[in-house]
């Protein structure tokens, strides 16, 4: 690097003059290189990205955790055989009298049912499975409003079994057709429950899946005729203590705003 | 051999630099920013853009501490470093050479004998009265010790305009010189 002109008197003069030249530095110049050090060895850039991305997870992670506890948990418990999940659908259509269907027990236990979904339930979806004109403007609130009223089961009704709601709400759930709850194949292989356990799994069921606000289409293909299914709906809530519990007792909070008929 | 003990070596000193020991860090630019300010004077005149500059120097050669490989004498590397900031800082201020004027020349003619005893300051002092274009050859050329065709690079210009502006700027110099030398007599 070093240039072969040395010999130029008056490159020599300066490069001689200041050579260890040394010019005083100011005391306000020590603190801001203090500072300058401090805030480069306190925020390198690599631990700032570090810090960037760990907070970028974390607010995935919140996210995601919110959505997931927005689901609310049943407020049944884990009960009647080892029924999970029955589909209840709101009516369409006129219930009919099944009073006079016979009764022949074939039904095999519903291990259908133990691919449960997950316990839990979002409102929003169980909303849509009310249907009535309050469905459209119900929002979280009153869908769990719906879920405490007083269930007046259909006397005189056999199976398929119809859980009215209050008759001021107006709100009729069906029952699904029971040969949709169980599976062939495992009624082929498991002797069939007596008929009150049926009954028993098949109410508790059905509201439990009511009340996760699964869609039909997501049942399981069952086998049972309609036709095994005799007795009233009230027996039904009688043989599910916790389920006869909850539907029975009367859980309108005052003051709430009760719908107006559906028909 | 006390003082040896009470002074740490400049690889001691770089070695607590490296390991990240903040007092050493603090030493050490205590240590060179006299030398490494008085580069950036060279080049700027205002004190607060050398300030800058050595600032900026500094932090560089901390961070570039470990490519070091004199150890026991780091002065250079940090002359060099000191003066490519300047040129930096002179580059995104300006262009090197806007300020070539040529009516500031003086030249004068003949030999001069140099007097002895002028003070480091004064010959500063001459130098930043260069012309900005002329200051940086000078210094990279006679001070810093790079060839024209390095200096071309550097700048960005033709190496014979490199060599003119040497020209130019030594008989500044030698003139400024000879005007002093008068108005001591």
């Amino acid at each position: 690097m070093e240039n072969t002109d040395h010999k130029n008197p008056v490159d020599s003069y300066f490069r001689e003059g200041l050579t260890d030249h040394r010019a005083s530095v100011r005391p306000e110049f020590w603190e801001r290189l203090a500072g300058e050090l401090e805030s480069k060895k306190r925020l390198p850039w690599g631990f700032g990205l570090k810090v960037a991305a760990s907070l970028l997870l974390m607010a995935a992670l919140g996210t995601w955790w919110v959505s997931r506890s927005g689901q609310v948990a049943l407020p049944l418990g884990e009960s009647n055989s080892g029924a999970d999940v029955v589909q209840i659908a709101p009516v369409s259509e006129d219930v009919k009298n099944p009073q006079a269907q016979p009764s022949t027990p074939a039904v095999a236990r519903t291990p259908v049912l133990s691919s449960a979904p997950p316990t839990g339930l979002k409102k929003r979806q169980r909303n849509r499975e009310v249907s009535s004109e309050s469905h459209a403007s119900a929002g979280a609130e009153k869908a769990s409003a719906l879920r405490s009223e007083p269930v007046v089961a259909l006397s005189n009704h056999g199976l398929p079994p119809v859980a009215e709601y209050s008759p001021e709400m107006r709100i009729k759930f069906v029952l699904p057709p029971a040969d949709r709850l169980i599976d062939p194949l495992i009624e082929q292989t498991q002797p069939p429950l007596p008929y009150d356990e049926q009954l028993k799994a098949y109410a508790a069921a059905s509201v439990k899946h009511w009340i996760r606000g699964e869609p039909l289409s997501e049942l399981p293909k069952p086998k049972l005729p309609i036709q095994e299914f005799k007795k009233p709906v009230e027996d039904i809530f009688a043989l599910g203590d916790d389920l006869g519990k909850w539907f029975n007792e009367p859980r309108v909070k005052p003051g709430q705003p009760q719908n107006k008929p559906q028909q | 051999m006390r003082l040896r003990q009470l002074v740490p070596q400049a690889r001691d000193l770089i070695e607590r630099c490296l390991r990240g020991d903040r007092r050493a860090q603090r030493l050490f630019c205590e240590g060179h920013a006299p030398q490494m300010l008085a580069v950036c004077q060279r080049y700027l005149r205002n004190l607060e853009d050398a300030e800058e500059v050595l600032q900026n120097a500094l932090l560089k050669a901390l961070d570039k501490l470990a490519e070091l490989e004199n150890r026991d004498r780091p002065e250079p590397w940090l002359k060099r470093i000191a003066a490519r900031e300047a040129l930096n800082f002179i580059r995104q201020k300006r262009n090197v050479f806007v300020e070539l004027d040529e009516s500031s020349e003086e030249i004068a003619t003949g030999e001069t004998d140099f007097p002895k005893g002028f003070e480091a300051e004064e010959l500063m002092r001459l130098i930043r009265a260069l012309p900005m274009g002329y200051r940086v050859v000078f210094n990279l050329y006679a001070i810093e010790g790079y060839e024209h065709q390095e200096i071309a690079e550097l700048l960005g210009i033709d190496p014979a305009t490199s060599r003119s502006q040497l020209h130019k700027a030594r008989k500044q110099l030698q003139s400024q010189i000879q005007n002093r030398m008068l108005h001591i007599r």
